[in-house]
This record gives structure tokens, sequence and C-alpha cells, in this order.
């Protein structure tokens, strides 16, 4: 047993998706091995907590292999999967989204200091970035992690364009604050 | 600027971050993919039974239809009419036919008599199917009669065409030749119908079959406990009480008619084996005859003895004579079947599982305990599968019990046995 998953952790992505597809129980555990641990991360920037990271996680997976027959590998596996926990993530907390409106910040006035993050672990930036209020955290971690623009931001999550721009101002803000000020992890670790 | 440093600050520091998730993750990842495929499953079997319950609703709609058109009893008497009451005379002869037919209000379905209008000419044409019916009405104007014309079978151009047909007032009705022909044809190919109809259900008429059988048998001894030259003979312990039970085989041919639609009349001949295993308390000496358990004194013979266990392997040839009645006479037939063998004993053997004592054989004969004919009742139901043109299996649950003892009336004990037993039958299907 422990020899066929080291087996099956030898196999390529597309011999890994091939047999995911036909329903390998033991080759979907591979994939899930192979990719739970930075999928994690990406829940936990989306979640106030590990035990609802792993709700979104456990969920999206279950969606990755029912999907995994349409994948038409258009993208890499890792990026596709990533954009699957992501939707999952939203959907999660779109009644939360619902339950703290994100209104315009007309006015906001970024800190002209310049943040440095060397020297912080990941960690330490993921509880700042799960601290943020719900509506800046799902938008900074859309904007600045993922990568989308502000105008899908606002289509995806049904909010106008400004909402966005100002939700994700706001995020970077709190985020700026936060490191200059020292989050618990910057002053219980310090540099 | 400074914002995609701050952002690109951010991707960096989160590039190949990884947080192992707990083990309870992929297990409950597990479980809800085997509830999915639990789920396609149920829904797989939805969709099969909605299948199966479509396709009955197809089946039951198919024969609603095909009840409905089927020829009615208005029908019948319209055929009966059209070749009967068309008269095939010369209208100068009886000038008043079309004026007969305006009078007869009780026949109002007769068929039109005028000279066929164009389309008239297609139908005894290209037509080859029966003509009258109601499923098209032509009235006549002068006489306001109602004609039917069947348009089954009629081109397409007939079909979309509303056939009206005009008698002139007081002009003369003739027979057309070619309606009258098909008005027969429709009689003619009606009986064939009836004819095919009976002839579906009884196209086998007489069969042969092969089989074997195997069942449960119980002997139902019932015997006094002093008389233990009975027992001996039975194998049976001491007691009616005690009743064991053992296993029966049977093999042999049958032979079948049908009398009727539904009945059948069969009988054959089998050989049959009844064994079942006693605890006896007593020895023989040897075999024991009728001659010997009829005297008292004979019962010296018979030693009371630890208990063993005997077995009791009774052979009869039996003559079985049955009536079925088929219930469904299809590809797939049921029928049940009742009546009484003729059994006609051969031999009881009687080995004891212990070698202190002999083997018994008690053949038929004066001097056996065993009547040589017996009577047993039949009873059981023949399912039955058409594999061939010719040939049947079938699978026949039966009981068989004897009508009275197989012991003679000498002897003071009874032995009435009742078999079930389940034979399997190849039928050859001779016409």
């Amino acid at each position: 047993m422990h020899n066929d998953r080291i087996n099956l952790g030898m196999l390529t992505e597309q011999e890994l998706i091939e047999a995911c597809r036909k329903g390998n129980r033991a080759s979907q555990e591979a994939l899930y091995d192979r990719f739970c641990k930075k999928l994690m991360v990406v829940c936990l920037r989306y979640s106030k907590s590990s035990a609802e990271a792993e709700d979104i996680l456990q969920e999206g997976f279950v969606k990755v292999f029912q999907g995994l027959g349409g994948f038409r590998q258009d993208s890499k596996l890792e990026t596709w999967m990533t954009r699957i926990m992501v939707n999952t993530a939203l959907n999660h907390h779109r009644k939360k989204l619902y339950l703290y409106p994100m209104v315009d910040v007309d006015n906001i006035d970024l800190p002209e200091t310049e943040v440095s993050l060397s020297g912080l672990h990941f960690t330490q930036l993921l509880e700042m970035i799960q601290e943020l209020p719900p509506g800046c955290q799902v938008v900074f971690n859309m904007f600045a992690m993922e990568g989308y623009g502000h105008k899908e931001i606002a289509e995806m999550l049904g909010i106008s364009e400004g909402t966005s721009k100002s939700q994700y101002a706001r995020a970077r803000n709190l985020l700026q604050e936060k490191l200059l000020k020292g989050s618990t992890y910057y002053q219980r670790y310090g540099k | 600027m400074e914002s995609n440093r701050f952002e690109d600050s951010f991707r960096n520091a989160f590039a190949g971050a990884e947080v192992l998730p707990s083990a309870a993750v992929w297990k409950n990842i597990e479980l809800d993919l085997a509830k999915e495929s639990g789920g396609k499953l149920k829904r797989n079997l939805l969709m099969f039974q909605l299948l199966a319950a479509a396709s009955v609703a197809f089946a039951f709609g198919f024969a609603g239809l095909y009840y409905l058109s089927q020829p009615t009893a208005n029908d019948s008497n319209t055929q009966s009419l059209t070749e009967h009451n068309i008269p095939k005379h010369s209208p100068t002869t009886e000038p008043t036919q079309a004026q007969k037919l305006k009078s007869d209000e009780r026949l109002p379905n007769r068929i039109a008599q005028e000279k066929p209008a164009q389309g008239m000419d297609h139908v005894s044409h290209k037509s080859d199917k029966p003509v009258v019916d109601q499923s098209s009405i032509i009235q006549s104007e002068n006489s306001g009669i109602e004609y039917t014309i069947n348009r089954k079978g009629l081109s397409d151009f007939v079909e979309t065409k509303k056939a009206v047909l005009v008698l002139p007032k007081e002009e003369r009705v003739e027979p057309d030749a070619g309606m009258v022909l098909l008005a027969r044809l429709k009689d003619e190919e009606k009986k064939y119908q009836d004819e095919e109809k009976k002839a579906a259900g009884s196209r086998e008429k007489i069969w042969a079959s092969v089989g074997f059988g195997a069942g449960s048998y119980k002997p139902n001894v019932q015997s006094s406990s002093a008389n233990l030259g009975v027992n001996a003979l039975s194998g049976d312990a001491s007691t009616s009480s005690q009743s064991p039970s053992g296993s029966s085989y049977s093999v042999g041919v049958n032979v079948a008619s049908k009398i009727s639609r539904r009945f059948i009349l069969q009988g054959g001949v089998s050989y049959l084996t009844q064994n079942a295993d006693f605890t006896s308390i007593v020895s023989s000496q040897g075999s024991a005859t009728l001659s010997e358990f009829a005297q008292p004194a004979n019962f010296d013979r018979y030693q009371g003895v630890s208990p063993y266990s005997v077995n009791s392997s009774m052979q009869f040839v039996s003559v079985p004579v049955q009536v079925g009645y088929l219930i469904v006479d299809q590809a797939f037939g049921i029928q049940l079947n009742g009546g009484i063998a003729t059994d006609l004993f051969v031999s009881n053997t009687l080995s004891p599982d212990n070698d202190s004592y002999q083997k018994v054989t008690q053949a038929a004969g004066q001097d056996s305990p065993y009547r040589t004919v017996n009577f047993s009742g039949l009873l059981g139901t023949e399912f039955s599968y058409r594999i061939a043109d010719h040939y049947r299996i079938s699978l026949n649950p039966g009981l068989r019990y004897a009508l009275h003892s197989i012991y003679k009336e000498e002897v003071a004990a009874e032995i009435t046995p009742v078999t079930f037993d389940v034979s399997l039958r190849f039928r050859y299907i001779f016409k």
C-alpha cells in the first residue's frame, strides 16, 4: 500500500489526471497529497480560521474530482485547481459579504511610507489578511494575490467596480497599518 | 509603482507557502465522493425505473390502441350487411334500391353503392386493406344516409381529400363490383384474424418432455411403539412424533396434448427415489417379511439395541396423469397442473450406518409389507419459456402426496409420503 502511494507519487501530472478521471481513489488521494498543502494556503487566505479553510478545501477538492473530466488543460492543473478553490471560497463567503455590505470609501489616504515585508513569515501575513474585514479580505486576495482586475472582481462579487477599488484601498491601508505597527506575530517573533 | 511593489511583495511572500491540512479533510473528501457515486447509482436506478415505467405505459397505450382499432360488433354487422345485402342485380330489375336504402333507418352504415368517384377507383387499385369502416362518413344527398369508408391503406392523396359521395336523386344505384369485392375481402380478413388470434394461443398442440427433479421428502410415519417389527421395517425409532425428512429425486418423460385452448392432458412415466434417515433401536437378522410381522412370536427375532442410523431408500416407478390449465400461453407460459399418479413400488433398501447390521432390501411382492400399487395426488405449477420454435424449457415446482399408506393394511403402521420437488424439463413441441 505504501509502495503504491510512492508509485502514484511518481506519476506525471498528466498520468495522474488520467487515473483520477477513471475514478481511481488511490490516484485521487495522490493528487490531493500533491496539491493540498498549497491549496490550503489559498483557502486560509479566504478564511477566518483553519476549520473554515478545511471546509473550503474539502468542498473544492470534491469539485476538482468531479470536474477533472472537463479539464481541458488550457492552463496548468494547479492554476485550475486554485481557481476552483477561490470560487468555492467566494461561494462560501457570499452570504457573509451580504452580511457585511461593502461601501465605497471615497477618500482613502494611502500611507506614503514604503513597507517592507522582508523577514516576515507568510503565516504572519496570513494572520493579517485573516484579520481584515470580510469584504476587504476577499477583494484584497482577488486583486493582490490572484491578479484579478477590479472590473472582474466587481462582476464576480456583484458589486460596483468603485466598491471593489475602495475595498481594496481599505484593505491595503489596514495591512500597511498592521505592518507598521506590527502584528501579534511580529511582536511575538520580532524581525 | 509602490502599489505594484506592495502586491508583488505579498505574492512573493506566499510563493511556495504550504500548510498541511488535517487528515480528516481527505477522509471527508472520500466520503463525499462515495456519496456522490452512490447518488449517481441512485440516479441511474431512478432512470431505469422511469424507463421501465415508461415502457409499461407505452405497452398499455399500445395495447389500448390495438384494442380500440379492433373491429367492433357494429363493424361486423356492417360487413355482414355489406356482403349479404348489397344488391347484385341490375338496377333495372330493382329500380328502387336507393329508396330502400333510404327507408332503412335501422341500417345506417351501409356501403355506398354509387359508381365510384375518382378516388374510389384509386381505392380499388391501391388498397389491399378492407375498406368498410366508420372512419370516414359519406353522406348521400338524396337519402341522408351515412356511408362509411375505411381510409386505411389509401394513398396520401386520398387521405387528404375529404371524400364526399353525392348520389343524384332518383338515380339508379348500381352495385360496384370493386366495392363488393373489397367488402368480401374485409370479411375474409376478419375471419382470418380471428383464426390467427385463436391459433396464436394454441399453436403448440402436442409435445414431449424429459426432465429431472429434486426436492424434499417427508415419509409421515405413523406407528405404534410396541410394534418393533414395523419399526424395523420402516426404520422408525419408536413413536409417531418423530417424523424424519429426506430427499427425493426423479427422472422421467412426459407427453402432453392440448384438449382445448386452455386445457392440457398429460401423462408419462418417471422413476422416483425417496431417501430418508431414521434412527432405529431394533436389529433384524435379515429381510423382514409380512408373514413374519403378522406373527407376534417372530418379534423375538428383533432385539433391542442402541440407537443407530438407518437410511431408507424407496424406489417407485410412477405413471402420472394430469390435467393442466394454461394461465399464460405465450413465449412465457404459466400452467397449473393437477392429477393423480400410479406409483409402482419397486423396493426399499435399508442401509444401516453400523457395520454390525446388514443392509436389507425389501422388494415388492406378496410377502412385502409394501403395497405394489400406490396412488398419489399431484399438484403443481409449470413456468415455461419458449427457447426456439420447437423447444421450451420449464421449471415445475410441485407437490406429491400419497393418497393412502404405502404399507399393506395388515401392517399396523402407516407411511403416507409427501414430496415437494422442483423439476427442470426440456420440452420438444411436435406441432
